[in-house]
């Protein structure tokens, strides 16, 4: 604990605050990191870690999950609190956003009373600032008693000084100030510190903050110091008794408004609000959130968010297409010596890759940062609520379940902005039937490009219907009752052009790593068990299904055992069978029916995986066998109700 | 780990009797500090009748912390139905100021008029929170994101198809579900004030 101030050595700073208040950004201005950011609160669900070298000093630098308090209603909150008291970061910086002062403070008077060193990063000064909002950053230190440092962190602003104010706190962990209570709460607080402290409990937190939680009846350290001391539980129920009796209020309720009440005497004494005009942010907000356009606009993000991709994505994908079309086998090749085979699918693997998967995910994510950096993504959800509340999850679900237009298994995982684990599986059974992008790619490349882009987009029309229909039948099934909705709706912002990208980056450079070489991999593979004629007595076991009662042809039953892998193998391997002119094979019908199936039918192995960790193995299984009757359903349904059309 | 905590949210008008004493006793803990004993289901009836003049705070915590109200006393609750018959005059009246309990519960009846659910306010309407109502992970949330007795709130929007209402409080601007606000209560300011201009 006790380090030598002159001398080099490695600190541990840790980044705490409200949901949705900058701190990846921070993390990432500090760190050079890749955290996702994203204008909705909930996510960074776990925490990040990164490093970062100051002034000669290696320091480690932890992203924890927004919270708003440090009670234990939500595992982000067990998880910041008792990283706080276990693992004792050398400094935190706590990361309010200035235009919300007040309920920012609410959260730093608690991490005061975790008496960790702190620094107080007021971030966003410029939005507040267009706001009418102003902060006495000197004033605030003095009433707050720790160092407080302004900052826009998203352009680097005042973060070197950031690092040294904390720097500074981290090697000399100057005494936090008290903020003390109301008299009559105070005093109830000082009795019992002075016998926590005297029993000498050995606990990992602060005897203060120990007292305050026993008042607030906080079940976690109730039952520690329970184990430990049955006789101060009998005085904090006197004195919880006392300050019931005099707020005619349950303490909980008491001590929150006291906080409050601090906070805003603090914000009273250091924020200037001088009047203004609406925010571009306010004017947004009226569209968003108008009883009409609001679900007008709703609509634009999300077909926006498709149409660009398809537009976009097929431009380039003509690009490349035209590019790669000299070196292009016409002809997968079957016949001739192995090494001929392999390297003519491999190399379909490529061509593939780069023509189909490339040009369509590259676009549909940055479109995607755009609209999570945005703030709209909230708005969305409120104005869905009410539908949302048809499929027994309420409007913050409709988060995840646009991220899972990506992918579905990071959208599976946010479903953790949830409150209750019945919701999460409501979401997430919901997710697995949302089109991620590599379905978006089978959609887009067989569908859009070979029928017409109508139809493709009539398919997630179904698809949406299908959400509605699984979902409610679903929240009919699984057990519990919904909780209603409670979300901070943030302003608008710019989403930055650096920031996308990055973002981006991020979510796609796995592709490149991982998945390209599995695209070559099996792209070989596949053609030389063709060669070999391995595939068909597969193929001929799935006639049934995929011949019969689908109306494909039977090597379709191998592109679909192929995609449960990865869904746009599919597409890929439709493409080492038979080339890129799917027309020659398939016929519209059968085209709309593939998509369609493929779309529906079993969530790929990443998603069930997470499945599987998040809700074990049962629910996994029945969301799968409901995955799959749906698509078997809508398939033979599809394909016998299209059959005259065409 | 993560579920196991997360589960942990249902509310407490839906529990199911296998949980019900655990919820059972942790919704009394709150109050047992009033009576110096654990008040427990059978002995409930009981205190009740001695605390007659304690009446309209025991009233407050059982709406409140329970969410009893007429139309959830089903056998598998809390034994709502013993408890809200004691409570009759109380309980047909929703809106409790706990903020000014020492009034009786017939004198509460009067301050209905002042006291009206959120989603009764008209847009930019601003309003002091006197009194919440409903389940205690709910509360506690609401309480932590600003919303406590005395705060200042305004209604800015409200969903159509009876969807959320969007709020201002404390600077910061909420969703809260059309259930939720409704078990908000709040007492008008004296006059009509626009937020921002």
């Amino acid at each position: 604990m006790n380090e030598v101030a002159d001398e080099p050595v490695n600190l541990t700073i840790a980044l705490a605050g409200n949901s949705n208040v900058g701190k990846s950004v921070v993390f990432n201005e500090l760190t050079g990191s890749n955290q996702i950011i994203g204008n909705w609160p909930g996510k960074t669900i776990e925490r990040a870690e990164g490093k970062l070298h100051f002034e000669g000093r290696d320091i480690t630098v932890i992203d924890l999950p927004g919270i708003y308090s440090f009670s234990t209603f939500s595992m982000e909150e067990i998880v910041s609190r008792e990283y706080m008291a276990n693992e004792k970061p050398d400094a935190v910086i706590n990361v309010v956003d200035a235009s919300v002062l007040e309920r920012n403070l609410f959260f730093t008077l608690q991490l005061k009373e975790m008496e960790v060193p702190m620094v107080l990063c007021v971030n966003q000064v410029d939005v507040a600032k267009q706001k009418g909002i102003m902060i006495d950053t000197e004033k605030l230190q003095d009433m707050l008693g720790v160092p407080v440092v302004s900052a826009v962190a998203v352009r680097g602003e005042g973060l070197h000084e950031l690092m040294e104010k904390t720097l500074d706190v981290a090697q000399k962990k100057p005494q936090v100030k008290v903020v003390p209570y109301g008299a009559e709460v105070e005093k109830r607080i000082k009795i019992l510190t002075d016998i926590v402290e005297s029993e000498n409990l050995n606990l990992n937190y602060p005897s203060r903050w120990v007292s305050i939680k026993l008042l607030e009846n906080d079940p976690e350290i109730e039952k520690m110091v329970g184990s430990r001391s049955e006789s101060i539980l009998d005085l904090v129920q006197s004195l919880a008794h006392e300050i019931e009796e005099i707020h005619n209020e349950p303490v909980f309720s008491v001590i929150a408004s006291e906080r409050y009440s601090l906070a805003n005497q603090i914000v009273k004494n250091t924020q200037i609000q001088s009047e203004t005009k609406l925010t571009f942010s306010e004017k947004l907000d009226m569209i968003f959130t108008h009883k009409v356009w609001g679900y007008v606009m709703a609509a634009i993000v999300v077909g926006g968010l498709l149409l660009w991709t398809f537009v976009v994505g097929s431009f380039f994908s003509g690009l490349l297409s035209n590019a790669f079309s000299f070196f292009q086998p016409t002809d997968p090749k079957v016949s001739g010596s192995m090494t001929a085979i392999l390297w003519n699918g491999a190399f379909g693997g490529i061509v593939a890759g780069v023509t189909l998967v490339i040009p369509f995910v590259i676009p549909f994510y940055l479109m995607l940062s755009a609209i999570e950096n945005s703030g709209v993504l909230t708005r969305v959800a409120f104005m869905l609520d009410s539908f949302m509340h048809k499929i027994g999850l309420h409007g913050k679900a409709i988060i995840p379940m646009i991220l899972g237009y990506g992918c579905n298994v990071p959208a599976i995982d946010s479903t953790r902005i949830l409150e209750t684990k019945r919701e999460r599986l409501l979401a997430s059974f919901a997710i697995t039937f949302t089109p991620c992008a590599a379905r978006t790619i089978i959609i887009l490349g067989l569908v859009a490009a070979f029928v017409n882009i109508w139809w493709a987009l009539a398919l997630y029309a179904v698809d949406l219907l299908v959400i509605l229909v699984a979902g409610r039948m679903a929240s009919k099934v699984v057990p519990g009752e919904s909780t209603g909705l409670i979300m901070e709706l943030s302003s608008f912002k710019v989403p930055s052009l650096t920031a996308m990208l990055k973002q981006t980056w991020a979510r796609t450079k796995s592709l490149i790593y991982l998945v390209f070489p599995l695209y070559i991999i099996g792209s070989a593979g596949i053609q030389a068990l063709y060669a070999m004629g391995v595939l068909e007595p597969v193929s001929n076991a799935l006639a049934p299904l995929t011949v019969g009662w689908l109306g494909l042809p039977a090597f379709a039953g191998i592109l679909l055992i192929f995609g449960v892998v990865r869904k746009e193998f599919t597409l890929l391997m439709l493409v080492t069978l038979v080339g890129t002119n799917f027309a020659a094979f398939l016929t519209p019908v059968q085209m709309i029916v593939l998509a369609l199936f493929s779309m529906l039918f079993l969530p790929c192995i990443s998603t069930i995986a997470i499945l599987a960790r998040e809700f074990g193995w049962k629910s996994t299984g029945y969301v799968s066998l409901a995955n799959f009757a749906f698509a078997l359903v809508i398939g033979g349904i599809a394909f016998r109700v299209l059959t005259p059309f065409f | 780990m993560v579920s196991r905590t997360r589960s942990h949210h249902g509310g407490i008008n839906l529990v199911k009797s296998s949980n019900l004493k655990k919820h059972y006793n942790n919704c009394l803990n709150h109050y047992k500090y009033k009576t110096e004993e654990i008040v427990t289901k059978k002995n409930a009836k009981k205190h009740l009748k001695r605390m007659h003049r304690k009446r309209h705070k025991l009233s407050f915590f059982i709406q409140s912390l329970l969410n009893f109200n007429g139309r959830n006393n089903g056998s598998d609750t809390c034994s709502a139905d013993t408890l809200s018959n004691d409570l009759s005059p109380c309980s047909d009246h929703i809106p409790k100021r706990c903020t000014n309990c020492a009034l009786g519960c017939e004198e509460v009846g009067k301050l209905e008029d002042n006291l009206i659910p959120i989603i009764k306010l008209e847009e930019h309407q601003k309003a002091k929170v006197r009194f919440i109502k409903g389940d205690y992970k709910v509360i506690r949330r609401l309480l932590d994101m600003g919303i406590t007795t005395d705060a200042t709130i305004s209604l800015i929007k409200s969903a159509p198809l009876n969807g959320p209402v969007e709020i201002a409080v404390r600077g910061s601007k909420l969703a809260l579900g059309r259930e939720i606000a409704s078990n908000i209560f709040v007492e008008l300011s004296d006059q009509k004030m626009k937020v921002k201009n």
